[in-house]
């Protein structure tokens, strides 16, 4: 019976209409993963041989090991605690089936283990166990030690997904727990108190005593068991279901409502942004963007005069302002996916409607710009460059993302992942370099023509054109919306 | 008031519409019904202009709905859940609404009154996003937020189904007073009961075709239901 369960998860994906370019998603990511997986495996091998140059007198490389193995769990929880999914949602559709609920809470919570975060760490773990613990240990106390270990990966795996289901319902308290292993490693840093030796210690018994393996054994089984119990009791569908609710969300915006129309479609997409979970990163990721430009700026000699320099000042300025663009650009038809059969029924003009977008994206990009003018403490260079993209930005970067977001046809999930790539026809990435490409043209022509920087100015003088003449393109830009949205709204149409 | 010419639709190889000529006068009262697939979502669609015929017009009011934007002035439609906004609350639907035709709030929560009964005491002032709300109550949303403007045409896809009886009655009592107020109904249903009570003009669908298109009278209700019932064996 399980296994018919698993069989649905496979055809779902199977079926999925945007099976094609998840594939590719998965290839691209699962070379990724392969290529993590050699290095982990490789520094697992030699990991025995590292640590084994300069011990301390009277220790062994595994010791060392079982120091950092409590900073190890702490960290690997926490990351759990914010990447973990809940899989409980995938049982929605049995709960109504006459099939156990101790049946479908099991599925659930086997399905929970499938995370990279459990199979990436037996990359190191198992070559070191052969090279190391079983060059220093015999047999019995190394595979006690190993036992151990793969037990409280499962114990970690278990403890989070009901700290998640239980107590870390919202993300201040997620920040809470990274806040104590921030606490944790200051305290070790100035030798307040020692979790290494405690690690070493903990971990390093098992070795000496093999029958205190059954400790993390037992508890690893005692959370699956408290998982188990409490799905079993909550495997109802309101439970499931439920996210947030009205009552959390009494916003208004008062000040956008003297806009007429363009404030109220303003506002409305506001409230998608804050209301909806995937959406939401569109709104609080811009504002983290504008100190993208702290991790360059401090490493580079920002005043040499190359190529090469003046490209990464004008990279990190279209980041620093752009983001929003980037990103709510791309996606700002199919974020409407779920309502589009409204948008283009009732009494909203087609100009206004993309007007109200592009100001939205002013709007964002102007705040950020403001924001971003603490970078002149790097001197008037980078600020000059920043103030030229911003202008580029505005005027050019805008139209070029809503151009390609029309190019969107997929229905957006948006209480799915914040990570998944569901309904984002148009890759972000490969939209980014598009951009780059597009910006190439006239840069390389001004410099080509003209010489010196004008390939920056100029960029900047096509944004000023850009904005000076945005009712323009944008009536370009609806000819364009015209076309497609019969395609877009058949395509928001599947399910 | 709505005509369609030489209007066809097609997935692929198979066509799902085909109507060479229909007229829908103003202050109509029309019900189209017929079994899935008859193609009855995918008229209204053409109508509204949310699917792309693949040859032929639909006019409202003489003129081509691809091409202008007019008939939204005054055209109601709900004809499925991509026209509810699933996360806002119903106050601020029916106000989103409202401003896309200039009224102030004052002014929708008037009209707002005219649906206390409809609503039943279950979609305003309950703090709940419309996503949070039952199937039944979605669809009380929706039909409302198509009727608010005061529109002269109305046009709903099965607006029956998920209702509670009392609601059913009380939606028909609505739409025949609309219609004897002037207002043109454009009504699907399966239902064939409900739809002859409300429509006057009766025009059955069959695999995208029209096959019967009369006005309504006391054995309308009994030949629909022997069409249907052949079919079914």
């Amino acid at each position: 019976m399980t296994l018919w369960l698993f069989q649905h998860q496979w055809k779902s994906i199977r079926r999925s209409s945007d099976f094609q370019s998840k594939v590719a998603a998965n290839i691209v990511f699962g070379l990724l993963i392969l290529v993590v997986a050699l290095e982990f495996l490789l520094l697992g091998f030699f990991l025995d041989r590292i640590l084994s140059r300069d011990l301390p007198p009277g220790s062994d490389s595994v010791d060392l090991v079982d120091g950092v193995l409590i900073f190890y769990f702490g960290i690997d929880f926490v990351l759990r605690l914010v990447f973990q999914k809940l899989r409980s949602i995938t049982a929605r559709q049995y709960v109504l089936q006459p099939i156990s609920r101790k049946e479908i809470a099991h599925f659930v919570l086997v399905k929970t283990l499938g995370t990279t975060v459990n199979f990436l760490p037996l990359f190191i773990l198992i070559p070191f166990f052969f090279t190391g613990v079983l060059r220093i240990h015999s047999f019995l106390p190394s595979i006690a030690w190993l036992v151990s270990l793969l037990s409280l990966l499962l114990f970690n795996t278990y403890l989070a997904n009901y700290s998640k289901l239980r107590f870390f319902t919202n993300p201040i308290k997620t920040f809470l727990a990274v806040g104590v292993l921030v606490a944790v490693v200051l305290l070790e840093k100035f030798q307040v108190l020692s979790f290494v030796s405690f690690s070493a210690l903990l971990f390093g018994s098992v070795l000496h005593h093999p029958f205190l393996v059954f400790a993390p054994l037992l508890a690893s089984a005692a959370m699956y068991g408290i998982n188990l119990r409490f799905l079993i009791h909550h495997l109802y569908l309101e439970d499931i279901v439920a996210g947030r609710n009205a009552k959390s969300f009494r916003e208004h915006f008062p000040l956008l409502s003297g806009f007429g129309e363009i404030g109220t479609l303003i506002s409305l997409d506001l409230k998608l942004m804050m209301r909806n979970k995937r959406a939401r990163i569109s709104l609080w990721m811009p504002f983290v963007m504008v100190f993208y430009g702290l991790m360059i700026y401090q490493t580079e000699n920002l005043d040499k005069e190359s190529a090469f320099m003046e490209f990464l000042l004008m990279f990190v300025g279209t980041f620093i302002t752009g983001f929003f663009i980037m990103s709510y650009g791309l996606t700002t038809f199919c974020y409407e996916s779920r309502h589009f059969g409204l948008i283009l029924t009732n009494r909203i003009d087609m100009f206004t409607y993309l007007k109200a977008r592009y100001y939205f994206m002013l709007l964002v990009t102007t705040l950020v710009y403001l924001l971003s003018l603490f970078y002149v403490y790097y001197g008037m260079r980078v600020f000059v460059v920043n103030s030229l993209m911003f202008l580029f930005n505005i005027g050019c970067s805008t139209f070029f993302f809503l151009y390609l977001s029309t190019f969107n046809k997929s229905k957006f999930d948006l209480s799915g992942s914040v990570f998944s790539t569901q309904g984002k026809g148009t890759n972000q990435f490969v939209a980014i370099f598009l951009l780059l490409i597009v910006a190439a043209v006239p840069y390389l022509a001004f410099q080509w023509l003209i010489g010196g920087k004008s390939g920056l100015v100029g960029l900047g003088l096509l944004g000023v054109l850009g904005l000076v003449f945005h009712n323009q393109i944008l009536a370009l830009l609806m000819n364009q919306y015209g076309r497609r949205k019969y395609i877009m709204s058949e395509g928001f149409r599947q399910t | 008031m709505i005509e369609a010419h030489n209007l066809t639709k097609a997935y692929g190889n198979v066509t799902v519409l085909n109507i060479p000529q229909l007229t829908i006068g103003e202050g109509e009262s029309f019900g189209l019904v017929g079994n899935n697939g008859a193609g009855k979502t995918t008229f209204f669609s053409l109508i509204v202009d949310i699917i792309k015929a693949a040859s032929g017009s639909v006019q409202s009011r003489g003129k081509d709905v691809k091409m202008s934007d007019h008939w939204k002035a005054y055209t109601g439609s709900y004809l499925d859940e991509s026209f509810l906004v699933d996360f806002l609350t119903p106050e601020e639907y029916f106000g989103f609404i409202g401003s896309l035709h200039g009224f102030t709030p004052e002014t929708t929560r008037t009209r707002l009154q005219t649906y206390t009964d409809f609503f039943g005491g279950e979609i305003l002032g309950k703090k709940k996003f419309i996503r949070e709300l039952s199937r039944g109550n979605q669809k009380k949303v929706g039909i409302v937020g198509a009727l608010l403007p005061e529109p002269a045409t109305v046009i709903l896809d099965e607006p029956f189904p998920h209702l509670d009886p009392s609601s059913v009655i009380r939606l028909k009592r609505i739409l025949r007073e609309l219609n004897d107020k002037g207002v043109t109904l454009l009504i699907s249903s399966h239902d064939l009961n409900h739809v002859t009570e409300v429509c006057k003009r009766i025009v059955v669908l069959e695999k995208g075709i029209i096959i019967n298109d009369k006005e309504t009278n006391d054995n309308t209700l009994k030949e629909l239901e022997e069409y249907f019932a052949v079919h079914a064996d």
